[in-house]
């Protein structure tokens, strides 16, 4: 095992340790979601545009849920690294220069984020007895973890910024609800009239969203919501970089 | 001697206040060299910087020959630092830790066991490995962040504060750890232990507000000014009876009840000696004394510089 290798198995330790709470947390709150959007808004509404209604939910349950926890996941691990100087110590005081422990740590945050991808995933599948396409589902996941870095990104950024725990709780919620309501899990982004139609539509979490709607239940690829995620990742991981090097440093 | 650590005109500030202010400072290869000072004078900061971890907004530090900030991967592999406060994970056990660290380091198994499992012995942290760092008492978190920083035996060792939390006989354990290793290894640390410093320095710097106020050995401290000397003597049942004695001898020039401790002053050893005379010594259990203390040194270099 090469030493990289070995350092983010050691990472990855203390999420192994929670893993049994993370996965009941994750099991309990994709059985809410599955209730309350695929049981009890199909009664009411059956069909959103072609796509049944549980159909049309799958990719934006398991992608509002791996967003949220993700940014959750990166802010809290940030904010701990940066209100405890010591932790970051540990790791900074080796060989290893900043790009490296930056390098280290959001891919740490990102394999965490996959990990609640594909549980989320196999779970909603399991739960609702639907047959998985596995190609498609792989794809799917792919596009995620593209996208999930700049939600690590995202993440890192706001824990560095918002050092006070009110305004990171207050910045969650507002996520949480930007990308439950207004982001494409529940409506569709060409539903939005005028000036907000396009707003939305290039809102980085509903190219998510609805990019990976787009390969889980169309079966069609879009290029340029892919080319802009990457785009948008490059831009964020610069910042990132940029701010985390500040703060160690400085 | 060869210089290890080289500071040229190194200045900090943090929102427009400065907190070091143009150090040069040169530190010689195989010397255990202590920053004293008081709270907010700086020594925090100079020794992140000193380890490549803080950058200093104007200056240059060179560790054996080479500027820290360009060869920061190179000068970081001869440096272990420990901060002044705790540096390992609440979700990992401490062996979890010690693992960690060796990885980041780039220990092999092999050296993982041959080099830490003495430090571990060394510092009694056998019987604690395997539990979680939140069950420990400040002592052994320090002794555990310690260890972590000597393994790998890096070649100049930075300690912020080490003995802080520890117990006389693990303050003692690494005391002679820093003396037996001296001369291949370059320790600097910051302690506000006059007592640590005297045992372990060669050379010692006094920082205050930013700027050094002091440079040099303990030799060079007592010929440059006279200090008075503070002696402390500790009763089996509090020593007020001693107090009633001695509120009249004319050598005593300030007598202080710490309880089952009472601190003499006087104005030299040789006094402190005389005092010791009149004492019932069956009524004593430790006798200890130091004509060094950090605000007594500073209060006179103040006046004689005129502040």
């Amino acid at each position: 095992m090469n030493p990289l290798q070995s350092i983010f198995l050691t990472e990855l330790k203390p999420f192994w340790k929670r893993a049994g709470i993370e996965l009941l947390v994750s099991v309990l709150t994709i059985v809410i979601l599955y209730i309350g959007f695929v049981i009890g808004l199909s009664s009411l509404i059956p069909k959103v545009q072609t796509v049944a209604l549980r159909e049309w939910f799958f990719p934006g349950i398991i992608g509002f849920y791996a967003i949220i926890m993700t940014f959750n996941l990166s802010l809290q691990e940030i904010n701990q690294l940066s209100n405890k100087r010591g932790l970051l110590d540990q790791v900074y005081s080796t060989p290893l220069v900043a790009s490296q422990v930056y390098f280290i740590k959001s891919l740490i945050y990102l394999l965490q984020g996959v990990a609640y991808l594909i549980v989320s995933s196999l779970f909603l599948f399991l739960l609702a007895g639907k047959n998985i396409q596995l190609g498609w589902l792989i794809l799917f996941w792919l596009y995620y973890v593209v996208g999930l870095i700049f939600i690590v990104q995202t993440g890192i950024i706001t824990g560095f910024i918002l050092t006070k725990s009110k305004l990171q709780h207050g910045m969650i919620l507002m996520l949480f609800i930007a990308v439950l309501l207004c982001t494409g899990t529940i409506i569709p982004s060409s539903f939005y009239p005028g000036i907000l139609n396009p707003i939305v539509k290039f809102f980085p979490t509903n190219v998510l969203i609805e990019g990976g709607r787009e390969l889980l239940v169309f079966h069609k690829i879009d290029g340029v919501f892919s080319l802009y995620i990457i785009v948008f990742d490059s831009i964020l991981t610069g910042i990132g970089y940029f701010i985390f090097r500040r703060q160690i440093t400085n | 001697m060869e210089a290890s650590i080289t500071l040229k005109n190194v200045s900090k500030h943090f929102k427009k206040r400065y907190v070091l202010s143009n150090l040069n400072i040169g530190i010689e290869k195989g010397s255990t060299f202590a920053i004293i000072g008081r709270n907010g004078a700086g020594k925090s900061t100079l020794l992140r910087i000193i380890s490549s971890i803080m950058e200093p907004d104007n200056g240059m530090v060179y560790i054996n020959g080479q500027e820290i900030i360009q060869n920061a991967a190179k000068v970081k592999q001869v440096i272990g630092y420990l901060p002044d406060e705790d540096m390992h994970d609440p979700w990992l056990t401490g062996r979890e830790n010690l693992e960690k660290r060796a990885k980041y380091l780039g220990l092999r198994h092999a050296d993982f066991s041959r080099q830490v499992e003495p430090l571990v012995k060394l510092f009694e942290l056998e019987d604690e490995l395997d539990n979680y760092p939140v069950t420990y008492s400040r002592g052994i978190k320090r002794r555990l962040d310690i260890v972590q920083v000597l393994m790998g035996n890096p070649e100049i060792v930075i300690l912020d504060e080490p003995t802080m939390g520890l117990d006389y006989h693990i303050r003692a354990v690494l005391l002679r750890y820093i003396l037996e290793h001296k001369g291949k290894n370059t320790f600097i640390f910051s302690s506000n232990e006059f007592s640590d410093i005297q045992t372990i320095a060669d050379r010692w710097i006094v920082l205050d507000r930013g700027r050094i106020r002091f440079d040099g050995t303990l030799e060079n401290m007592i010929e440059q000014i006279e200090l008075p000397f503070y002696g402390n003597i500790e009763f089996r049942h509090g020593g007020y009876q001693l107090i009633k004695t001695l509120q009249h001898v004319k050598e005593i020039k300030e007598l202080h009840d710490l309880g089952k401790t009472i601190q003499i002053v006087t104005e030299n050893m040789k006094d402190f000696l005389t005092i010791l005379q009149k004492v019932n010594l069956d009524e004593i259990i430790s006798i200890s004394g130091s004509s060094i203390h950090v605000e007594e040194f500073l209060k006179q270099l103040n006046s004689d510089e005129g502040f």
